[in-house]
């Protein structure tokens, strides 16, 4: 199991590098790097969550765009015959293109999510001087999700109880304009009243921000940010020359 | 100093909710608004918080409100937070989340306005003490019970020490010993405080003037002495729930006929509710 | 000339940027909605369209990247590259908005279209490159059609966003300008887009 949770900036960094090189490197060291990938997160705290929500989000999406490119592919002038089925020849080769950076960006960008948590990078920008509300909504749009889901519920509910049939096309909109319109009142109404509250706390104060704990790189978290930087750079220098 | 000049408010229904009010709000005052109706005195509340005209767009508001000689809608929002702070009842809109731990939170307060660390240190950790939540410190904010997240909401407006504090009902979510806590706080409060809240007797022992608000009429009484003796003397028709009720239990157990007097009332009191002024 | 600083003090106030909170989370939240009501649209940019609606056009952009960046955290990665729709969706419902785009529902209706159009000529490219036109939504089988009609990829993913998204965003508008009509004024009044949502003779 490896401990280390990193700095913000150089997973900020491991992001670039993944987007970046998602749109640079070729199908098989896609495939290969991915592989790595998965291998490195395997190991990780959050191994078991990462794999399994590859396995939930990725497969499907690369298997449905395999099947759709090998079998309707317009441009098709070569055909190749697996398992007595006639696939398409520049079908396969676009879909394992396509499928090696899907799973490639897909599984960087998981990883990101979950060697960072969101209030780690809020805290972050906040220490970079970064508007307090960009950071106050950052932070808190999930958790108000929770709470408009709860709403939700309960409006439901009560929406069903007073009788909400959904049978045809003019009671859906009925039933949405029912629910939406109390959910909404009630979420507006609330942050109104949050507007207030928090301009009390002091986010409209124009005095420059002090921080408690503030936050220092390790040597290693400057490495990593060297290194992927180093790739970056790489990158885009052969990638455009080759 | 807020200076409150002929002050009245219309609701958008054409009711009058506070009618011609006039009163001065000096440094160090502790001001207790008292109520039957929670609309009104938030709605004062609000008004001396300078927030009015946007909370309530649509009230007709007549008169003016000067916070030291300067008209309080004038005042940036900015500048006036920083020395007019209004603590909502709602204790979960005070929470903004930001920080991940009780501390943090309370923290951001000062750091916000730009308080040197090691003194936020100092403060937070005091007010923590003061407050009785000192084992919350360490926890995240969005997983305390009702009572302790009043707590921290209070804490981390309390902290800011601002010239003028509004509470608006506080003790709405406060255990007997959140408030005995939050009561030794507010005793040694450099700055003016107002409370509204319809437990007036919690913060009779605190308050040397009240404002009554009585069918859309202001009333202001300098002592709790003169408030009791025209609760006694039914020279305002006040019938707040726990006032009329300590009075009659006081009536009744002291064997006192109706014409009260507050010279007999008042040691009464002292030794039903506590320490009165 | 007013600095960034001192121009964002003074736009995004309070009730803007809890609002803009809010508008992610309608967001982010709209998907359960649609399950619960068995709708076959997405409606996830109904945020950001009343963001547009009640601040400007500055807020609902940034309601917009922020909702996709947390639903590429929660839902699908794939949400992190569809920002420059949300982007499109924000600039143009904020146009609208202040062009009275909410002040009937068929002027909503309309604008939605509009912007419906102009959102799947820009998801277009990004989805056909990026995913083959394949998002494992029902709409998925207008592109295996458009596709065994002989279209190229980018012109199938074209036409299945051409005859998706302008109903999409249509019904988004109209439900955006359903619920802010039926707001009560006093709310409404405490933001600052509230004049455009309006006629101009009436108080």
């Amino acid at each position: 199991m490896i401990r280390y949770l990193p700095h913000p900036v150089p997973t900020v960094s491991f992001l670039l590098c993944i987007i970046i090189s998602g749109f640079i490197l070729t199908t098989g060291v896609k495939y290969l790097l991915s592989v790595l990938l998965l291998l490195f997160f395997a190991f990780h705290i959050n191994g078991k969550k990462i794999l399994l929500t590859i396995l939930k989000i990725v497969i499907p999406l690369c298997i449905a765009i395999g099947l759709f490119m090998t079998f309707i592919y317009p441009e098709t002038e070569r055909w190749v015959t697996i398992g007595g089925m006639r696939l398409s020849h520049e079908g396969l080769t676009a879909a394992g293109d396509m499928t090696s950076r899907i799973i490639f960006l897909f599984t960087g960008i998981i990883a990101f999510f979950n060697l960072i948590t969101i209030q780690r990078l809020g805290s972050y920008l906040y220490q970079k001087n970064l508007p307090v509300w960009l950071v106050f909504i950052l932070i808190n749009g999930l958790k108000f999700v929770d709470r408009f889901r709860a709403k939700l519920n309960e409006i439901h509910f009560y929406q069903q109880i007073r009788g909400m049939p959904l049978e045809n096309v003019w009671q859906k909109w009925r039933a949405t304009v029912k629910i939406l319109i109390p959910l909404l009142y009630v979420m507006i109404e609330e942050s109104s009243n949050r507007a207030i509250a928090l301009e009390m706390r002091g986010f409209t104060a124009t005095a420059q921000r002090t921080a408690l704990q503030p936050d220092i790189q390790t040597t290693t978290d400057k490495l990593i940010t060297f290194v992927f930087f180093g790739f970056i750079i790489l990158l885009l220098v052969f990638g455009f020359i080759v | 100093m807020i200076q409150v000049k002929k002050f009245s408010c219309i609701d958008e229904f054409g009711s009058p909710v506070i009618v011609d009010a006039s009163f001065t709000v000096h440094n160090t005052d502790r001001v207790a608004i008292l109520s039957r109706s929670q609309e009104s005195s938030t709605i004062l509340c609000h008004a001396l918080a300078g927030i009015l005209h946007r909370t309530h767009p649509l009230h007709k508001i007549e008169g003016s409100i000067f916070y030291n000689d300067r008209s309080i809608e004038e005042i940036d929002s900015h500048e006036r937070t920083n020395s007019i702070v209004y603590v909502l009842p709602n204790s979960d809109m005070l929470i903004s989340g930001v920080k991940d731990t009780v501390f943090g939170e309370i923290a951001l307060s000062l750091e916000l306005i730009g308080v040197e660390p090691n003194v936020i240190r100092a403060r937070v950790s005091h007010i923590l003490q003061q407050l009785d939540i000192e084992r919350l410190a360490d926890r995240d904010p969005d997983n305390l019970s009702g009572g302790e997240r009043h707590k921290v909401a209070l804490a981390s407006m309390i902290i800011r020490r601002p010239d003028v504090l509004i509470l608006d009902n506080p003790s709405m979510f406060l255990d007997v010993t959140g408030v005995t806590n939050l009561l030794n706080i507010l005793r040694n409060y450099e700055g003016t405080i107002i409370i509204a809240d319809p437990n007036p007797y919690i913060w009779s022992g605190l308050s040397n003037r009240f404002i009554v608000i009585e069918n859309e009429h202001i009333e202001v009484f300098n002592s709790a002495k003169t408030l009791i003796g025209a609760l006694g003397n039914q020279i305002i028709p006040l019938e707040l729930p726990s006032w009329t009720g300590l009075y009659l239990k006081l009536r009744d157990t002291l064997e006192l006929n109706d014409e009260i007097d507050s010279t007999h009332c008042l040691p009464a009191l002292r030794a039903v509710s506590g320490a009165l002024p | 000339m007013m600095n960034i600083s001192e121009y964002l003090r003074t736009n995004i106030t309070p009730p803007v940027f809890s609002l803009m909170t809010v508008g992610v989370a309608v967001n982010l939240g709209m998907g359960q909605v649609v399950a619960l009501l068995k709708i076959p649209l997405y409606l996830d940019s109904l945020g950001t369209v009343v963001v547009a609606a009640l601040c400007g056009i500055l807020p609902a952009i940034i309601t917009g990247i922020i909702s996709n960046l947390l639903a590429s955290a929660v839902f699908s990665p794939a949400m992190m590259f569809f920002i420059p729709t949300m982007l499109v969706i924000a600039i143009l419902a904020g146009i609208f908005a202040k062009k009275g785009g909410f002040l009937h529902w068929w002027k909503a209706v309309l604008s939605g279209v509009f912007v419906g159009i102009c959102a799947a000529i820009v998801s277009a490219p990004i989805s056909a490159y990026l995913f083959g036109g394949i998002t494992l939504a029902g709409t998925d089988f207008l592109v295996l059609y458009f596709r065994a009609t002989g279209q190229e990829l980018l012109q199938a993913v074209l036409y299945q966003g051409l005859a998706s998204d302008p109903v999409d965003k249509g019904i988004t508008f109209l439900l955006a300008y359903a619920i802010l009509s039926k707001m009560p004024r006093n709310l409404l009044l405490r933001f600052p887009g509230y004049h455009h949502l309006q006629p101009r003779n009436q108080p």
